[in-house]
């Protein structure tokens, strides 16, 4: 499975998404669910006022019909008998309570019988046309006239009617009284206001009067008479908020009008106050969260920076930090790291530098005896040559031979020792160039070809190592190739973050059972006296490969050549600490 | 991963949606329509139920979407019954872009804002204004009442031929006198034409201070055998209630004017028998004005009267002209108008000529029992 690396940035900003969104979702269901509520407070609390003045209403009705009431006991009970005496009764009602306009008495078919004020032309008219006449004698209960257009006044009026005994009681009230009443409990004007109708939803008490006097009907009558509750709709071009309650003794309504805009400013206010609050939280958020990613991250390409630095050896490079506390703890012990990695390194470079005196010492102490040996063996040869016989004198060059792998068998050692403690100087190699130089150096013989595949890479490595592990091994091939016109075929695969080369040769092969050998030091498949072998080479090759990362394979068998692969990586990895 | 062609994606989707929602897709503007009547006083209910039967049409027509997708708003004035209130507020609705003016209903505010609707160029179409003299004009006046001479020449004939009234006395109103003189003028021409006697003639100012009494009183003595009572229904109401107590046997008699509501019920038993001629008959079986009589019961509480129908047909008549004009442009909006010539009425359909005067049928009707009734048919 191919892991994806994300970058932190991107990581960061996705995070702050994925937590805003939740928010804002939470934030605006949360705000609706609030106004909503809030709204309805206020539908409420505007029934709750409209129920109020209905009851307001209600018992400023319930005077006239008192009075009426007592008109009616008065009559009804014979207390007033006289005509006189019930005329000036019915004047002195009219005197002293101006709700009236005026108070009739009408007779079981509908005829004035008496009016205050009085009008003799009034007296004997019919009125049982009137609904308040059919209705209260129909029901025989009092009943509240729908506004109606009086025939003394001209003006629109209403009528309460109580059923007497013999015929009926008819006032007529003054509707700028109601309205006077109205008056006093008013709230506003055009937004907020309140309204009085007649069962049939003729206005009779608004602020402005002219819909009083036009009978203006804008209702709904069925909405109206049934349900008392706050409706929301469009009234003379304005979204009003329109709340209605009962007046139960008359089957008025009480309407209160308020502007919506009005109404919910206060609901608005705070969704906006809200709305703006988030706005504002949310910047805040995002900018403080910018300026912490910007520092993180900072801190991130400081700290990349550091470990770049000693990675290319430079330890001196001190990180300081007043940053978040994981960093300073982090860059502390970076610090601390380097540090130790510096001492380290100190200490390994003085012991691979007393390794390497040691090794050269050595060697050179190893290969002085080993001279000397070599020389007394040339001069007693030469002393002794008059005698020295033949079996003898090769024994001397066997000597001189086995002296020579002595001191190869030596720098075989030296060179081991010094891979991988050499530093690495990382250069362009530019592979098939560098074979090609390679193949002339080795200086084969014109017979022997080396062929090399096309798409050989460029790129920047430890060119030294790369040239002397194809070196050795090419030089391996021929040495132990079994004919002069052998072939070597040298190709490569790219394979991502390395490079698989491929030596390849024709020659007698090596069997399976050698293939671990081959690659231990010393270790030779022949007999020095058969080849001359210090056994170091290919161990060589597996160690320049493997300090690099790389790994190497044989595929042989017996008679059928020889095939090395080995990888060899494309980064350039600091690898030795010491100077050659 | 959210990149960021993405983020400015959304955010592009966003914003388009955002002005979509608030600019709440394309909102046609209203068509505006004045209606203009005399909505207080005395004589008021005419055109207080010739309005209700406008809002009825305005309602139904808003509820369907519109003229042309434009819904109707109604800008309702009260000329009081006064030509220099009907002046000022013709030219409030002619400055508000009203696109026609329904009103006014009475003779007496017509002929006193018609030069201006002329010189404005403003179409009015008047629901029950009857007046004769402006028959056959060109000009932008409509109406959908026929001219008040078939009404007078009808009760006249009538009251010769059917009820054998010989002699009469008249007594009319002197506020509306525009229509009043001219309606008993025509009706004394018929009447004298077929042999009848005028013995009394009065005149009377709709109101308090009139002495209804006193000129009852006259007419009661005049010996006349038929009294014609050219006012409006509370007026002529108040007559026959003074006739009532006179005790006068003479048949009454009285114009469209005063077929309202307040005619019965200010003039309850007075007003048994009294004849009118009307072209609109409150019992008609008809599905289609059953249905209006049952939305403007439920809606105002009370039966519609003929100025509430004829109101409900001039908006109707209107609202098709204007959708077939496609503009508001006056003169294109009569023409239409004229074109169609007839129209559906709730009760009968009825023509409309080049003048823009009406054609109806009328019929006699009376007063039985508290209800109007048809008596013959013409």
């Amino acid at each position: 499975m191919i892991k994806i690396n994300y970058k932190l940035s991107n990581v960061l900003k996705t995070n702050f998404i994925l937590i805003l969104i939740p928010i804002f979702i939470i934030s605006f269901v949360t705000l609706q669910i609030l106004e909503v509520y809030a709204k309805r407070v206020i539908l409420d609390k505007n029934v709750l006022l409209a129920k109020s003045v209905a009851y307001q209403v209600e018992t400023f009705l319930d005077h006239p019909l008192s009075i009426l009431r007592q008109l009616e006991v008065i009559i009804s009970e014979k207390q007033l008998v006289d005509e006189q005496e019930i005329r000036s009764y019915l004047e002195a009602t009219i005197d002293n309570y101006k709700i009236f306009e005026s108070i009739q008495i009408l007779d079981t078919k509908g005829e004035i019988k008496y009016v205050a004020p009085f009008n003799q032309n009034i007296i004997g008219l019919d009125m049982s046309g009137q609904e308040f006449f059919q209705q209260t004698i129909k029901h025989n209960q009092t009943f509240w006239s729908p506004s109606f257009i009086s025939l003394q006044t001209s003006q629109p009026t209403v009528t309460i009617t109580m059923p007497l005994k013999k015929g009926i009681a008819v006032a007529y009230l003054n509707l700028a009284k109601l309205n006077d009443f109205n008056n006093r409990i008013h709230i506003g004007k055009e937004n907020f206001f309140i309204a009085i109708t007649d069962q049939k939803g003729n206005f009779i008490s608004h602020y402005n009067k002219e819909k009083v006097y036009q009978r203006d009907n804008k209702n709904n009558l069925n909405k109206l008479n049934y349900n008392e509750d706050t409706y929301q709709t469009n009234y003379e071009g304005k979204d009003m908020l329109i709340s209605t309650a009962h007046v139960e003794n008359s089957s008025w309504r009480v309407i209160i009008y308020q502007s919506k805009d009005e109404a919910f400013a206060p609901v608005y206010q705070v969704r906006d106050i809200f709305i703006a609050g988030l706005i504002i939280s949310l910047t805040i958020a995002l900018i403080l969260s910018t300026i912490s990613a910007k520092e993180i991250l900072l801190s991130f390409k400081n700290l990349t920076r550091k470990t770049k630095e000693i990675a290319t050896g430079n330890y001196n490079f001190n990180l300081k930090y007043d940053s978040y506390k994981e960093f300073n703890d982090l860059a502390e012990s970076i610090n601390t790291m380097s540090e130790n990695i510096k001492l380290r390194e100190k200490a390994l470079m003085e012991t691979n530098k007393e390794l390497e005196q040691f090794a050269y010492v050595a060697s050179h102490d190893l290969k002085a005896p080993l001279r000397g040996i070599a020389n007394l063996s040339e001069w007693i040869e030469e002393d002794i040559r008059d005698v020295l016989q033949d079996e003898s004198r090769s024994m001397m060059d066997l000597l001189r031979g086995r002296v020579r792998r002595m001191e190869a068998l030596i720098d075989g050692i030296l060179q081991y020792s010094r891979v991988g403690r050499t530093r690495v100087e990382y250069q362009v190699a530019d592979v098939e160039a560098m074979l090609r130089d390679l193949i002339d150096d080795l200086d084969l013989p014109r017979e022997f070809t080396v062929i090399i595949e096309s798409g050989m890479p460029t790129f920047n490595t430890d060119r030294t190592r790369l040239m002397q592990v194809f070196s050795n091994l090419i030089s391996n091939a021929f040495k132990h190739h079994n004919r002069t016109d052998g072939t070597v075929t040298i190709s490569v695969k790219d394979c991502g973050e390395f490079y698989e080369f491929v030596v390849t040769d024709d020659g007698p092969g090596i069997a399976p059972e050698y293939h671990a050998k081959v690659f231990e030091i010393f270790q030779t498949l022949q007999p020095r006296d058969k080849m001359e072998s210090t056994g170091v080479g290919l161990a060589i090759v597996k160690k320049i490969i493997e300090n690099q990362g790389g790994t190497i394979r044989l595929d042989s068998q017996e008679g059928q050549g020889v095939k090395f692969s080995f990888t060899w990586s494309k980064r350039n990895q600091i690898r030795i600490i010491n100077k050659a | 991963m959210v990149s960021k062609k993405h983020l400015y994606f959304i955010f592009f989707v966003f914003s388009i949606f955002l002005f979509i929602s608030l600019t709440g897709c394309t909102k046609k503007e209203p068509i505006k329509i004045g209606l203009v009547g005399n909505l207080t006083g005395r004589a008021s209910e005419l055109a207080v139920t010739g309005r209700n039967g406008a809002e009825l049409a305005v309602n139904k027509i808003n509820k369907a979407g519109g003229i042309n997708g434009h819904p109707v708003q109604l800008i309702i004035k009260d000329d009081k019954n006064d030509p220099a209130t009907a002046l000022r507020v013709d030219q409030e609705l002619i400055d508000e872009g009203v696109a026609a003016i329904i009103g006014h209903y009475t003779s007496k505010t017509v002929l006193g804002v018609l030069p201006l609707i002329n010189q404005e160029e403003m179409l009015m179409i008047s629901p029950t204004v009857s007046i004769n003299s402006i028959t056959g004009l060109d000009d932008n006046f409509i109406r959908v009442i026929a001219p008040d001479k078939i009404q007078s020449h009808l009760l006249a004939s009538n009251a010769m031929q059917q009820e054998n009234i010989k002699k009469i006395a008249i007594v009319y109103d002197l506020s509306n006198k525009e229509y009043t003189e001219e309606f008993y003028i025509n009706f004394i021409n018929q009447y004298i034409q077929q042999g009848g006697q005028v013995l009394l003639t009065r005149a009377f100012t709709s109101g308090s201070d009139s002495n209804y009494v006193e000129l009852a009183k006259e007419l009661k003595d005049s010996g006349a055998e038929g009294i014609l009572v050219v006012a409006n229904g509370m007026d002529t109401a108040l007559f026959c209630q003074h006739l009532r107590k006179l005790d006068s046997k003479a048949k009454v008699m009285t114009c469209m004017w005063a077929m309202t509501s307040d005619l019965m019920q200010n003039g309850g038993s007075a007003v048994e028998g009294i004849l009118m001629a009307s072209s609109y008959d409150k019992d008609q079986p008809n599905e289609v004005y059953t249905n209006f009589k049952k939305e403007y019961l439920k809606k105002y509480g009370t039966e519609p009267t003929y100025s509430s129908v004829y109101s409900y047909e001039a908006a109707q008549v209107l609202f098709k002209a204007i959708e077939k004009s496609n503009n508001l442009n006056t003169k294109t909006i009569k023409n239409k108008l004229l074109e169609i010539k007839e129209f559906p009425g709730l009760q009968n359909n009825f023509m409309i000529d080049q003048y823009g005067d009406a054609k109806r049928s009328y019929s006699v009707f009376t007063i039985k029992t508290g209800q109007f009734k048809r008596v013959i048919h013409d």
